[in-house]
């Protein structure tokens, strides 16, 4: 449960923003999300859900716009934050995340490995730089610097964590009795 | 006239002369009737507290929103095919406050192309994939970016050239 824009107590819809489509253990990982969502008292929308997209003329962009609009559809975001093809989160999943930070929607993040950005394996140069001389922020925390603006937990659960805590505050400030977790 | 505002999103920043650098981008912006809106000085701090690290985020946010046009810089960065973390999710933020927007790369063939890890190719769906079995983006970039910007070959004066293009012809 949540307030939403209009004053209305309802369940979020959380847009889960991820690289998992790109796994063989999709199915079986969002099904898990979905559940840990009911449970926190969200509901969970997985961006390839809802009409496929036909093959044909302009494709990707016709999965661009249904994967947009499935984010303009939710009311807050939890994105998978892990490693992708080296040493960054998938580029995807940080944009959709941007998004949800612009409308000044509840935007949340999980992530597995190492904190802070100095313990994470990139390769270590001189004085704090990396091989190819950028700097590696030393600064309490696992991102660089814009990631700040999100809440990050270490699993997809204490990500819902977060966002419920948030949302109770939200629920209780405005009156009402706050949702409890089974 | 009042010159438009570029916000540039870079790993840059992180450079060791990222001053230097932002000097010369800030002359190459002016060349082009821009202004290159320069970046909070605690942004070149290495080493800080979470606290004064969010202050400073907060204030960059506030940055991408005044910004005119959006310019990103979405060569691969500590990963295969993938750009600069920060970037990406600046170019959310960008694209949720409706800004003009673009990408420069040195090089935009299409991610299975351009990527040096091992990979073969699928004969079945017609496409690369990676060791892991994992297919990859049609494009140069996630598509999520390719389609919210305009992404150019070149650097940021190529990325420029076509933004002033487009403002003289609106």
């Amino acid at each position: 449960m949540f307030i939403d824009k209009n004053g209305q107590v309802r369940k979020p819809v959380v847009y889960l923003a991820d690289f998992e489509m790109f796994l063989p253990t999709c199915e079986e990982t969002v099904k898990y999300w979905k559940e840990v969502c009911e449970k926190y008292g969200f509901i969970g929308l997985f961006p390839g859900e809802g009409d496929p997209v036909e093959p044909g003329e302009n494709y990707w962009q016709r999965v661009f716009e249904h994967d947009y609009t499935h984010m303009r559809n939710c009311d807050m975001c939890i994105a998978q934050l892990d490693d992708w093809r080296g040493h960054e989160c998938d580029s995807g999943t940080a944009f959709e995340l941007g998004w949800f930070i612009a409308k000044g929607l509840p935007s949340y993040g999980f992530y597995s490995g190492k904190t802070p950005l100095t313990a994470r394996d990139i390769e270590k140069g001189n004085d704090g730089y990396d091989v190819d001389g950028y700097m590696i922020e030393d600064k309490e925390y696992a991102f660089e610097n814009m990631f700040t603006l999100v809440k990050i937990a270490s699993d997809f659960e204490g990500a819902c964590k977060l966002a419920r805590a948030d949302l109770n505050r939200q629920l209780i400030e405005h009156g009402y009795n706050p949702y409890i977790v089974k | 006239m009042e010159r438009k505002k570029v916000y540039l999103s870079s790993p840059e920043r992180l450079k060791r002369d990222a001053k230097k650098l932002f000097e010369e981008k800030k002359a190459l912006c002016a060349n082009y009737g821009f202004e290159l809106m320069e970046y909070p000085e605690e942004i070149y701090i290495n080493k800080d507290s979470y606290e004064n690290n969010r202050k400073l985020a907060e204030k960059r946010l506030q940055m991408i929103k005044d910004c005119d046009i959006f310019i990103a810089d979405t060569n691969d960065f500590r990963a295969y095919v993938e750009p600069f973390g920060e970037t990406a999710l600046e170019m959310g933020i960008a694209f949720g406050f409706d800004k003009k927007m673009y990408g420069y790369m040195k090089d935009t063939r299409v991610c299975s192309l351009r990527y040096s890890g091992k990979k073969e190719y699928d004969e079945e769906n017609k496409s690369w994939k990676d060791a892991n079995g994992i297919g990859f983006e049609p494009g140069p970039v996630n598509l999520m970016l390719e389609y919210s910007a305009k992404i150019i070959e070149g650097g940021l004066e190529d990325a420029l050239k076509k933004a002033k293009e487009e403002e003289d012809v609106h």
